[in-house]
């Protein structure tokens, strides 16, 4: 950042440059985990130590889909596409966690709501959609970008940054896949694995298609900040506390799910709206 | 984009006061993990939201 001063004669991480370069994405790594877990509460603050492993699937899938999003000039639907993927891949092929009923004590995610076609239980999809697309992925991508402004536009790493991300997710996808194999002795059947395989694949395919939506092609201006800060703290929190594990539960999860999607692109086609510092960023490579 | 991220990060806030972890230990400890992560988040946006702020006085 440009804004950042290094005292004379003292060297910084920040002020070396190729670490420089790489702060937001290192940050970006570990944010990810940090949001998605702790901040969640689903993993308590003396277990910290499992962060860096934590870290591996969760920051390296997180930053792998910024990274692709950024050099391919997709929007914010594309990433939260590609965060649903992640969501998928991650609670429905690795740990498995939406079709096996004794993953936690602490609720099951299975017989609850349960759709024979999907295998599992709507309230166990939404959820994991929810936490993983939104929160693990989308939310600590926009925190990063606005904690560095200036390069929130560009991508965050070269080629070698780039393969040692794409090696650092593979290696959480092989701990976190066969780590909860060797603790849970759980498979599911192979039917319920491929239609998943395939839904991933098709979210995928979908974030690649979709079109971004274009700031200022409606004719009317953006929410103030606070408008839209206050918005979504009240349609995330109503969602969090009607998603219960009935059918009454996750009906109501969907419509406040609906009109968040529905306000948001809304929003997104308004004059003003967009990453805040598009005014001043440089363009990325693409 | 960013004041939706925030709004997004404190209702994970006040949901993860109420949740059991699955890892680490319940209790004391865990609660006063969440005030720290609790206090750590609204820094994190403060900082944040000023750097935006500075970016552009555009919405979201």
């Amino acid at each position: 950042m440009s804004d950042q001063r290094s005292l004379p004669g003292v060297t910084t991480l920040s002020s070396v440059p190729g670490m420089r370069r790489a702060l937001p994405a290192v940050g970006l790594f570990f944010l990810s985990p940090v949001v998605g877990e702790m901040l969640l509460g689903a993993t308590s603050i003396d277990a910290i130590g499992l962060l860096p492993l934590l870290a591996l699937l969760y920051g390296g899938g997180t930053l792998l889909i910024r990274e692709v999003v950024r050099r391919t000039g997709c929007g914010w639907c594309s990433v939260l596409l590609l965060g649903a993927a992640y969501a998928l891949l991650e609670e429905g092929l690795l740990d498995q966690m939406i079709f096996n009923a004794h993953y936690s004590g602490n609720y099951d995610m299975v017989y609850v709501t349960y759709v024979p076609f999907l295998g599992t239980g709507v309230y166990g999809v939404l959820s994991v959609l929810a936490v993983h697309g939104v929160w693990s992925v989308t939310v600590p991508i926009v925190l990063m970008e606005g904690m560095m402004p200036d390069r929130a536009d560009e991508p965050w790493l070269g080629r070698v940054g780039l393969a040692v991300t794409v090696a650092l997710f593979g290696l959480g996808i092989v701990m976190v896949g066969a780590g909860t194999y060797s603790d849970t002795h759980f498979m599911a059947p192979w039917p319920k694995l491929a239609r998943t395989a395939v839904a991933v694949v098709l979210l995928v395919a979908a974030a690649f298609r979709i079109r971004r939506p274009r700031p200022g092609s409606a004719d009317r201006d953006a929410p103030r900040p606070l408008l839209a800060g206050a918005a979504a703290f009240v349609l995330t929190s109503v969602f969090m506390k009607v998603l219960q594990p009935t059918w009454w539960g996750v009906s109501a999860a969907l419509v406040v799910a609906a009109v968040a999607l529905a306000l948001g692109l809304h929003w997104s086609r308004a004059r003003g709206w967009g990453r805040p510092t598009c005014s001043r960023s440089r363009p990325g490579r693409r | 984009m960013f004041a939706v991220a925030a709004g997004a990060t404190l209702t994970y806030v006040w949901v993860g006061f109420g949740q059991t972890p699955d890892q680490g230990s319940a209790g004391p400890v865990n609660l006063a993990g969440h005030v720290v992560l609790a206090v750590a988040a609204a820094a994190f946006l403060y900082v944040a939201g000023k750097r935006v702020r500075l970016g552009s006085g555009s919405a979201g």
